[in-house]
């Protein structure tokens, strides 16, 4: 085992590399930050200023060297629009985004997962369909339209819910359900699927065969295995989450990553979306480790193998 | 109420079992017009190649049928009810309590996810009411009856840490956990190695005998019927073609299918340089020819039989026989 | 210039400043309630210091309440006295005297001084400080009360730049500065505003209370919230559901659905940068827009009104000039009509009669709005065009680069004064001039040294009538900037200060009693 994670680690660490390389490289291709922090006709004096500050009449080179040496010390810069360093922004924000998706991902489970089940003991009949309509809805639908459509109603037309930000139980059952959506209906088709084959299989056919009654042969015998490849999903998942909040944080006004990330692009403020899809990076790094742990767990054939 | 000596614990009269499309336009007669009785004690052996319907027949009897198929007529009388009227919690009761099956392939059959005593204590713990703890120690007691050493910590351990010719014995254990009457055992030691299977055949007999159990045996090896079993079917494109006493069977075959299978068993003694197969393929079950399904293989095939589908002849000696081969015989009297 | 011009210019400031000092706070009773707005745009901590502020309008939405500066614009007045009560300016034009308003705190309760004022313009780095730094040689403070800026040599423009085109004039106390320092200072902001600064969660929200000492006037309100939110339908709803009262920037169709629900009003701002129309190839004598008559024709092809009533609702103001209206020296031009008869007729005599191909029309991505409505029009008259918008940044970029040709819809809101906007766009040398006339270059130098107000506001004059008569631009209009303001207001604030879009002054806004 240990050497597996040792190994695993460092083809994560050499990704690491190399997206930062990327990130560094595009964002800069962009544009020119000081555009935007001045206001159009402004004077060549103040734009050369504001490059100076930034560090970006350096050579292209040299920056990079800077910003590299820097990350290696855990410092990923300062950020231009709000001057300060950008990973306090992070941490701050972090948080809200992790809650967030954590609730999303609550959601997403606790529908998807019962409606795959659902739609595959009843294959080809109402429940299947109707699971596959709601699949259909949440993978097509934009989640700022499914967010602006929960606003409308439950805010503006209702009264019962708070339009956005943060604050309350209420504030984050909206922007939940509209991140939430999607993913729901993502697990509703893979337990679906990894359910009819689960249940095609030789051992659910003995479970039967012994008399089993049918909530132990699915409850029992069928939903652990239907869940292995549902559960690696959602583990990746919950990470895709944090960085595709953007949307609906945007939306939500949601003090999130998500919502840094955007004003980062707006502003063209570098050391942020370096920082943001660096972390990004990290993270889907640490939580694909997570799961090969939890699937041990889960699985026992796994845990003797390596 | 248990069967008397003259009354079969299992009889199957005319069963017929048939897959359809989703659109009903296309019919497997998978199991077609199928009888047959096992007694108390009995063993009883189904032969035939890979799509004569004999698992589906197992299937049908414990009514565990995908859902694309059905049993669309006949009756199956088991300790004086018929199984085919029963609902789907009715038979929840007779699964794995009165009737128990064994399948084929031991590592699929068994949960990867769940250990050993779990699995050998579900019936037990289903069928009995008994408490995890007991069924746990039920279990230990079970694997030691199908002779698994040390089953202290078998007991604890995962499929995936048992050799096949283990996990087969486990199966088994599952199998006779809450005394059934009738074991149908489908292939049980096919996916065995040879020297395992001596072993498990071994085993099942005692058991038999200890238990006091029916033995249904589903195979395609004629030399374990001769072994194993006192009672013969022989199926052939889900119909029963040839039935009775092994030995009688085995000294003079009534139907050409039968004795095409027989002459095909390599033997040491022979003198043939070529194994002799039957020709042609088993004909499509979704559409059954006209007449005898063998007519087209069969070497004594003649008029009648490629326009008229031949009924189940009784023959003497509780044999019976669908061949128009055996009405002839049964007219000019031949045995 | 003479003596009796420069006293009369000395008193007329020195009255002003006396009007000014004479409104003393009146008794008003203890603030009270919240007021919550929604922004549109991010609140980023540099908006709490005025040092660090860049030249654009947005970081004033903050200032505005935290700080206040020497002078500032006002509803009296652009720039109006605020922590100085008066100033005058020495006779050779060389340096400018300040005297400060007695009473004046900062929220901690220190006094403002002279050595406050002269701390917060030399640690200033915001727009225009390489400017300042240049042309001030030194800075005194000869009694708390008076600051002297000394400067290398003549600069009318001096209390332009000082005052309204840069935050150098705002004031910070420099003891507290000094002892938290700059990070500390970021963090809790000490200003001499009508309100102070509770908390700030960066790109969320700030939260403020009412200062009662403030010299002004003590602010209704007692406590002010502005919150982020950047999508336009959810500050619209928030403002809808009473989260917010106030809720800034709502565009088209839900400005249209602002108007339309009861209980919220909609309040345009007209915003301080003229968007217009410019010819990069007049000069060159092979362009058709060589010939003044085509330049013309687009002026008269645009159906004004019709296009204001279909993009802002009406609201925006329609201009004759590149020149904002509230800057100062500002020449009220004719403002544009639509002829479009006319317009063909002038494409005919300059032998255009069945219009030509005008190429790419060049804008602003974020406008493309208004670009289209444009060059729909345009075709219509026969000056066939195609529309290009470019991202703002690649746009400007590639405008100072002089890379344009046909047709370039701009827009500038830097601050400043007319000068300082003939300089970037009309001028030769200038950063965003194509080319120039050479009747308006030779006057540009003279006013720059014209020390007497009266004098140089008219060689501006002259500049911006000759622009106008070349047709060097076709100015279109002012933006409207349209906010949404619920039922609890009474006073929002919006239009007070003119040419600022947001709500101000802070201590002037009221909420409808209970």
């Amino acid at each position: 085992m240990k050497q597996f994670v040792t190994r695993r680690l460092g083809y994560s660490l050499l990704s690491l590399l190399v997206l930062s390389l990327t990130i560094f490289f595009f964002v800069r291709v962009t544009g020119d930050p000081a555009a935007l922090l001045v206001e159009p006709g402004a004077s060549e004096d103040d734009i050369a200023a504001i490059h100076h500050k930034f560090g970006l009449d350096k050579p292209l080179w040299a920056q990079y060297g800077l910003f590299m040496m820097s990350l290696l010390r855990g410092d990923f810069g300062q950020s231009f629009y709000y001057q300060t360093p950008v990973l306090d922004l992070y941490f701050d924000r972090l948080p809200n985004s992790l809650l967030l998706a954590l609730v999303a991902m609550a959601f997403s489970l606790a529908v998807g997962i019962p409606t795959g089940i659902l739609a595959a003991v009843r294959v080809g009949r109402f429940w299947d369909s109707a699971g596959k309509l709601f699949a259909l809805l949440g993978l097509s639908l934009p989640s700022f339209f499914v967010g602006l459509v929960l606003i409308l109603l439950f805010s503006v037309y209702l009264g019962w819910l708070p339009s956005s930000g943060s604050g309350g139980v209420l504030h984050i059952l909206m922007p939940a359900f509209a991140l939430g959506w999607y993913f729901a209906a993502a697990h509703m088709r893979l337990t679906r699927s990894s359910m009819l084959e689960v249940l095609g299989s030789e051992y659910v056919k003995l479970a039967r065969l012994k008399g089993l009654p049918q909530s132990w042969v699915i409850g029992k015998h069928a939903f652990k295995n239907a869940l292995i490849p549902v559960v690696t999903l959602a583990g990746i998942n919950l990470v895709l989450m944090i960085n595709v909040a953007v949307v609906v944080e945007t939306v939500f006004a949601w003090p999130g990553v998500g919502r840094l990330l955007y004003e980062g692009i707006s502003f063209r403020d570098f050391p942020v979306v370096q920082g943001i899809v660096i972390m990004g990076g990290t993270m889907i790094v640490v939580v694909n480790l997570l799961v090969d742990v939890v699937y041990a767990v889960i699985d026992p054939r796994i845990r003797l193998e390596k | 109420m248990a069967a008397t000596p003259n009354r079969p614990l299992l009889e199957i009269d005319n069963l017929s079992t048939h897959y359809v499309s989703a659109q009903g336009t296309r019919v497997v007669r998978a199991v077609d017009d199928v009888s047959l009785r096992i007694s108390a004690g009995e063993t009883l052996g189904i032969v035939g190649e890979s799509g004569s319907g004999k698992s589906t027949l197992a299937l049908s009897i414990l009514r565990v049928l995908p859902p694309a198929a059905q049993i669309v007529s006949g009756q199956m009388w088991f300790e004086n009810e018929d199984l085919v009227r029963k609902t789907d919690t009715e038979m929840r009761h007779v699964r794995g309590k009165r009737i128990a099956m064994i399948l084929q392939d031991p590592m699929a059959s068994l949960n990867p996810l769940f250990t050993i005593g779990n699995q050998v204590g579900e019936p037990i713990r289903v069928h009995e009411g008994t408490r995890r703890a007991a069924a746990w120690r039920r279990a230990c007691d079970l694997l030691k009856a199908v002779r698994i050493p040390s089953p202290e910590t078998r007991v604890t351990q995962f499929p995936h840490e048992m050799s096949g010719g283990m996990r087969q014995r486990i199966v088994g254990a599952i199998g006779i956990a809450c005394e059934p009457r009738l074991l149908i055992a489908d292939e049980p030691t096919t996916s065995l190695d040879l020297t395992i299977q001596a072993q498990y055949l071994s085993l099942l007999r005692d058991l038999q005998r200890e238990h006091g159990l029916a033995l249904i045996f589903i195979t395609h090896n004629l030399g374990i019927v001769a072994k194993m079993c006192d009672q013969l079917v022989v199926m052939y494109a889900g119909r029963v073609v040839e039935s009775g006493p092994v030995s009688r069977i085995f000294n003079a075959p009534a139907h050409p299918y039968t004795k095409a299978l027989l002459n095909s068993i390599p033997r040491m003694t022979d003198n043939r340089n070529r194994l002799t197969a039957i020709e042609g393929q088993p004909p499509d079950l979704s559409s059954l020819p006209r007449g005898c399904s063998f007519a087209a293989r069969c070497p004594a095939a003649f008029d009648r039989c490629h326009k008229e589908t031949p009924p189940e002849f009784n023959l003497e000696g509780g044999r019976t026989a669908r061949c128009w081969l055996a009405s002839v015989a049964m007219q000019s009297g031949a045995a | 210039m003479t003596v009796t011009t420069r006293r009369r210019d000395v008193l007329a400031l020195a009255a002003l400043g006396m009007a000014a000092g004479a409104v003393r706070p009146a008794k008003a009773a203890a603030p009270s309630g919240q007021l919550t707005v929604g922004v549109h745009i991010t609140l980023a901590p540099t908006w709490l210091d005025p040092a660090e502020t860049a030249g654009i309008i947005t970081p004033f939405m903050v200032l505005y309440a935290l700080h206040d500066a020497v002078a500032k614009p006002m509803p009296q007045g652009n720039p109006s006295p605020s922590l100085a009560e008066s100033w005058s300016a020495g006779e050779d034009g060389l340096s400018y005297e300040f005297v400060l308003r007695k009473g004046a705190k900062f929220h901690n309760g220190e006094p403002v001084t002279a050595d406050d004022v002269k701390f917060s313009f030399e640690r200033y780095r915001g727009a225009a400080h390489g400017l300042l730094k240049e042309r001030v040689a030194a800075v005194e403070t000869p009694d708390p009360q008076r600051v002297v800026f000394k400067l290398k040599n003549p600069w009318p423009d001096f209390i332009t730049f000082y005052t309204v085109a840069s935050g150098a004039g705002w004031v910070v106390p420099r003891k507290y500065v000094e002892k938290v320092g700059e990070d500390g200072f970021k963090k809790a902001p000490i200003g001499a505003g009508p309100y102070k600064f509770v908390s700030f969660t960066p790109g969320i929200e700030l939260v403020m209370e009412a200062f009662d000492g403030y010299w002004r006037k003590t602010p209704s309100v007692k406590r002010i919230v502005m919150k982020v939110i950047p999508d336009e339908s959810t500050r619209l709803a928030a403002l809808k559901n009473g989260e917010v009262d106030i809720a800034y920037s709502i565009r088209a169709e839900l400005a249209e659905e602002l108007q339309r629900t009861p209980g919220l009003t909609l309040r345009p701002t007209v915003g301080s940068a003229p968007y217009y129309m410019y010819f990069p190839e007049q000069w060159d004598p092979k362009s058709p827009w060589h010939d003044q008559r085509v330049r013309l024709a687009t002026k008269f092809a645009l159906d004004y009104n019709t296009i204001n009533k279909a993009l802002t609702l009406g609201h925006s103001h329609i201009t004759g000039s590149v020149i904002p209206e509230n800057f100062e020296f500002y020449e009220k031009l004719a403002p544009p009509v639509y002829d479009p008869d006319k317009a063909r007729q002038l494409l005919a005599e300059a032998g255009h009669p069945g219009g030509f191909d005008a190429g790419f029309y060049t804008c602003d991505a974020a406008y493309a709005n208004l670009g289209e409505a444009v060059i729909n029009y345009l075709g219509e008259v026969g000056i066939r065009a195609k529309l290009r918008p470019l991202e703002r940044a690649a746009f400007f970029k590639g405008y100072a680069d002089k890379k344009y040709k046909n047709i370039i819809q701009g827009a500038s809101g830097a601050f400043g004064n007319a000068a300082t906007r003939l300089e970037e766009f009309v001028v030769k040398g200038g950063n965003y001039a194509y080319g120039s006339y050479p009747e308006i270059d030779e006057l540009f130098p003279l006013q720059a040294v014209e020390l007497d107000r009266a004098k140089r506001a008219a060689i501006l004059t002259k500049m911006q009538h000759l622009l106008d008569d070349r047709t060097m631009y076709v100015s279109i209009w002012q933006l409207a900037f349209i906010s949404g303001v619920g039922p609890r207001l009474a006073e929002s604030g919006f239009g007070l200060i003119k040419g600022f879009v947001y709500t101000a002054p802070y201590e002037d806004i009221t909420l409808k009693s209970a």
